[in-house]
């Protein structure tokens, strides 16, 4: 499946759901046909397609995947077409490795600095861009839009040219003002490598999350703006008072996103670290869920790893989903 | 009032305003640099002799400017590998999928968006949350079940199986963000439109389908790069080499002998130039309906 | 109202099928259809369609459909093509790889075809050592490359050197006289040698009769801590930190380029296969006539060391259901005319000691020291785990901790051996 990767990312659309509040007061329609079946049905028929084309194209095999999670699948039963149940083999394998608490410790922190950089920058720029002029708004719109059309394998080969240890630009640059890093090797030592990987991820995603809170930011209206300056509110004042309650929605969806894709990454990982991934220790989730599965071939393992990451996820971001229903769900009541 | 408060503004902190921006100003500079640097250096070594672009010295400008990297990726007869030769033939089934993949995308999540927003629609929530949660499935994982299921259904090496999974995975995020574009649009005015004699349909068609339609270009755009930046499933599912999309063409420049950074880097340039042309053409569009969206809620 | 609102749903849907349509008709595993999966680089349509038209003379009315595969995700692509309803027949096979799919049971069992392929007898041991798995031959050779040391000819004169060196005591002593020649050039290597670049280093390690790993009661065990290892490695590390740069100790030969920088004059010598050849050319036309070749010498003159043989091998899905036309091709393919003909258009070497014979390189010295050097090669251990092994970059990361010497070379050789012990056994 095509997960979007962190630097794969549209521009986002607005979540308009909190805007409205005039337009909220809704009349019913006047119209017959808003008998309780159609009313239920009509919706329905809409939601089939893409319900559908999901149920089937995600839902079966995720569940062949939850499925594979209690088997023993190797190339062998996989080529054979041969069904082994282990029951919770898999499972007491991941548990008894050291590797999985070094994965999930690694995974959590390695998200934490990625979507609390890229949210924290992204929105920075969003406000940013509305403080300076137009030129050079455009200039650096195009410049955002420019790294995130780039394919994500070709920024990461991009990336490791940039920190060569002996020919690097970044190396050429440092040193020529004269601090000492001729010769440093980035990908040495995990931490380094995992801080580049890090600034590879934050830089695919911030053109997404900036350019769709800076849609979010103009939505808030001007009078507000002005209002508050009448009442000689601070700039931080007005931050809290008048913007942050209008683009929070939106806000925690892109947090929310953000951890699920961060969570996921692969790609960039694999190739600023030239599969040198696991010798590195460097083992997210994403990673090591891969490592089990391709490289040991052990797809049952792999497949195990893989419920474990999608059960943390939703441990980590139930509470958001929650809210983010519940103020679904307020609108909707609204509209009625 | 809306006069009076730039002259109100004004009078009590000019020039640390200024200043400000100016700092404001600079830092959007560095900002800009920073960002569009791998970019600029990926276009950099399309232009550059591959000896040139590993070299011991790095150079900041195409120096030895050559178009040789573009021939090489694009010209079969001068290619150096096989699969180089199927440049065309990949680059028209990415178009053929990508776009079909898009298409069905946005309308199947423009009708889910108006049927969760513009119904009282039983179990909304949770197919929102569905939706949510099935994007925490790690790609990697799915690409065995989602190979061999499309294999029982003889649909590998095939664009309508591709077409499927793309659209598959481009759907929950896009239906996310539509639902936002439609609740952002009046349903006052569709109500009028029905008072006039449409029926529900022709409302939504007529006067909801325009209006959110910066909606779907945005949201397109993300279906699109998602689809279009895919190497894992286009390689295992279709087997042919001229049914194969870009980025597995794109591999091709990476051989047992080592990779043509240079042919590689020129591909790169030429997956990312749709991209480009589609954004700057739409971008005006899409901030302006967004701007306008909001005035009218 | 409805109709207008569901026709683009059904347009969009038609157009894909429609298209679909169009292609499952070729695309499905129709009878007498022959599916060959080559990888990127190897083959060129000269040679396959040559095999293809004279498969076509054994088996009229059949077709040939070659699938050119990436190595990227290869592992993953092969299992899952075949595991498939369709499997393609024929797969080239990474001959480090053949262990892994020949375990994974999806490999047709070729012993008992053996005597049925040309020259089998005279296969070179690093393609065929690799396809045997548990006893039994699982894929058959189908091209090789090795790497053998170029060499500056003027550079040589200049430092008073008439002659390769005919032993590595000879190599370490003629490095000495080329370094105290250039050393006004900056950052000079005599040798220059990429610690990553583990096939340029382990033939050291066979040269003093070393061993990567061995079999002892039914499991593979490392053999780095063998005395003869030892040495071969001490060898390597002296070589490499006596020749070669010190920013060289952690690089690979790709970034920066070994050819770049020979090309450049800052190396008299470096270790790598034929593709680089023309490379050194196209960076530096002066360079035409002073390139020379020999094989890396050993212990004794005339004995050089064995080489690390790359190339690919070609097996047979076991779920293929046209198993006699798909030992046909291969047969074709591995065959003498095909053999002689791969040689001469795409200068890969050929898959036996007598084919490379048959070639006729006296117009061409250097490419007759790569396929001389094939004759005595040497090969990695036949086993599954070997795969992780390399998806892990294990020897590059060995030969690299060596050349950076921050550990004597028993303590390196001690971890390594403990991490191939674990990795080569992995069930």
């Amino acid at each position: 499946m095509a997960t979007p990767t962190a630097s794969g990312l549209a521009p986002a659309p607005t979540e308009l759901a909190i805007l409205p509040t005039a337009a909220s007061r809704r009349r019913s329609p006047p119209h017959a046909w808003r008998r309780s079946w159609r009313r239920q049905l009509l919706p329905l028929l809409l939601l089939l397609p893409a319900l559908g084309l999901i149920g089937l194209m995600t839902g079966y095999p995720l569940g062949r995947l939850v499925a594979t999670s209690f088997q023993n699948l190797g190339p062998i039963q996989l080529i054979g077409h041969k069904v082994v149940w282990n029951g919770l083999a898999n499972y007491r394998t991941l548990f008894t490795s050291s590797n999985l608490g070094t994965s999930v410790l690694q995974t959590v922190v390695f998200v934490l600095a990625c979507v609390g950089l890229t949210m924290a920058l992204g929105t920075g720029v969003a406000l940013l861009l509305r403080r300076v002029g137009s030129l050079l708004r455009v200039v650096v719109s195009v410049c955002m839009l420019l790294a995130w059309s780039m394919p994500t394998s070709a920024a990461a080969i991009v990336w490791t040219w940039l920190f060569e240890s002996e020919w690097g630009v970044v190396n050429y640059m440092l040193t020529a003002t004269g601090l000492h890093f001729a010769n440093h090797n980035w990908f040495g030592s995990a931490i380094s490598a995992y801080s580049i990987i890090t600034a590879n991820i934050v830089w695919g995603a911030i053109p997404f999350v900036a350019l769709t809170m800076y849609s979010a930011l103009t939505l808030v209206p001007r009078d507000l703006f002005e209002a508050a300056a009448v009442d000689g509110a601070s700039p931080a004042t007005t931050f809290r008072q008048v913007t942050l309650p209008i683009v929070r929605p939106i806000f925690v969806l892109l947090t929310v996103l953000s951890i699920i894709w961060d969570a996921n990454v692969f790609n960039q990982v694999w190739y600023l670290t030239q599969g040198n991934a696991q010798l590195l220790n460097v083992i997210p989730l994403g990673v090591w869920q891969y490592i089990q599965a391709f490289s040991s071939q052990q797809y049952g393992l792999g497949a195990a790893v893989a419920v474990i990451m999608i059960l943390l996820l939703l441990a980590v971001t139930g509470y958001y989903i929650r809210i983010m229903v519940r103020t679904g769900e307020v609108q909707r009541g609204a509209k009625a | 009032m809306r006069a009076a408060t730039p002259t109100l503004m004004a009078g009590t902190r000019t020039s640390r305003y200024r200043s400000m921006t100016w700092l404001w100003r600079a830092v959007a500079l560095v900002f800009a640099i920073v960002m569009v640097f791998p970019v600029y250096w990926m276009v950099n070594s399309a232009f550059e002799p591959n000896s040139q672009i590993t070299s011991l010295t790095p150079s900041f400008f195409p120096v030895h400017l050559t178009l040789h990297n573009f021939v090489r990726a694009v010209d079969h007869t001068a290619g150096t590998t096989v699969v180089q030769a199927y440049f065309w033939d990949d680059a028209r089934n990415s178009l053929i999928v990508v776009t079909s993949a898009v298409l069905v995308t946005l309308i199947f999540a423009f009708l889910a968006a108006a049927a969760i927003s513009r119904f009282r629609l039983r179990g909304a929530s949770a197919f929102l949350v569905l939706i949510l949660v099935v994007q925490m499935v790690p790609g990697t994982a799915m690409v065995i079940p989602i190979f061999l299921f499309l294999n029982n259904l003889h649909l590998t090496d095939n664009y309508l199986g591709l077409i499927l999974v793309y659209a598959a995975s481009t759907l929950p995020f896009t239906i996310w963000a539509l639902r936002g574009f439609v609740r952002g649009v009046p349903i006052e005015l569709e109500e009028a439109a029905m008072v006039d004699g449409a029926s529900r349909f022709g409302a939504f068609w007529r006067i909801l389908f325009p209006l959110v339609l910066p909606g779907l270009i945005s949201t397109g755009i993300f279906a699109f790069i998602t689809s279009w930046n895919d190497f894992l499933m286009a390689n295992i599912l279709m087997q042919q080499n001229y049914h194969q999309t870009l980025p597995v063409w794109l591999f091709s420049f990476t051989t047992n002998t080592g990779t043509d950074y240079g042919g590689l880097m020129a591909g790169c340039t030429i997956m990312a130039l749709p991209v480009v042309i589609f954004f700057l053409l739409v971008q005006r569009r899409l901030v302006s309906g967004l701007t306008a969206g909001a005035v009218k809620g | 109202m409805k109709r207008r609102l569901i026709a683009p749903t059904a347009l969009a849907l038609a157009v894909a099928t429609g298209m679909s349509g169009g292609l499952t008709a070729t695309a499905s595993a129709s009878s007498n259809t022959l599916t060959v999966w080559l990888m990127t680089g190897d083959s060129q349509p000269s040679v396959y369609t040559a095999v293809n038209t004279a498969f076509q003379k054994e088996y009229p009315g059949w077709t040939v459909n070659i699938e050119v595969q990436q190595w990227s995700g290869i592992s993953a692509k092969i299992i899952s093509g075949l595991a498939s309803s369709s499997p393609p027949d024929v797969m080239e096979l990474g001959n480090t790889d053949v262990a892994e799919f020949a375990a994974s049971g999806g490999l047709t069992n070729l012993t008992p075809y053996k005597s049925q392929f040309q020259n089998s007898s005279q296969w070179l041991s690093g393609l065929e050592g690799p396809a045997e798995y548990k006893g039994g031959l699982y894929a058959v050779p189908e091209l090789a490359g090795d790497r053998v040391v170029v060499y500056n000819k003027q550079m040589f004169r200049q430092a008073g050197i008439t002659k390769p060196p005919a032993t590595l005591d000879q190599l370490v002593a003629d490095g000495a006289a080329l370094k105290n020649r250039f050393s006004n050039v900056k950052d000079f290597s005599s040798l220059y040698l990429p610690g990553e670049e583990w096939y340029a280093a382990v033939p050291f390690l066979w040269a003093y009769g070393g061993q990567i790993a061995v079999q002892q009661g039914g499991k593979w065990v490392g053999a780095l801590e063998s005395k003869a290892s030892l040495a071969g490695l001490h060898e390597f590390q002296v070589v490499q930190n006596d020749m070669s740069t010190p920013a060289s100790r952690s690089t690979n030969e790709v970034t920066p380029s070994d050819a770049e920088v020979f090309a450049s004059g800052k190396a008299a010598m470096f270790i790598d296969g034929t593709w680089t050849l023309g490379q050194i050319r196209a960076d530096n036309k002066k360079m035409a006539g002073k390139i020379g070749t020999f094989i890396l010498p050993g212990l004794v003159p005339g004995k050089p060391a064995p080489v690390f043989l790359g190339g690919s091998d070609l097996g047979i899905a076991k779920n293929s259901p046209n198993q006699a036309q798909a030992l046909a091709w291969v047969k074709l393919y591995a065959g003498t005319a095909n053999q002689l003909l791969q040689a001469k258009d795409i200068g890969f070497i050929p898959n036996a000691t007598n084919v490379i014979g048959q070639v006729n390189l006296t117009a061409n010295p250097n490419i007759a020291t790569y396929f001389k050097a094939a004759s005595v090669s040497n090969f990695t251990p036949p086993v599954p785990g070997w795969a992780t092994v390399e998806a892990d970059n294990v020897m590059q990361n060995l030969f690299a901790q060596l050349a950076k010497g921050h550990q004597n070379v028993e303590a390196v050789a001690q971890a390594y051996d403990r991490k191939l012990d674990a990795l080569l056994n992995a069930q």
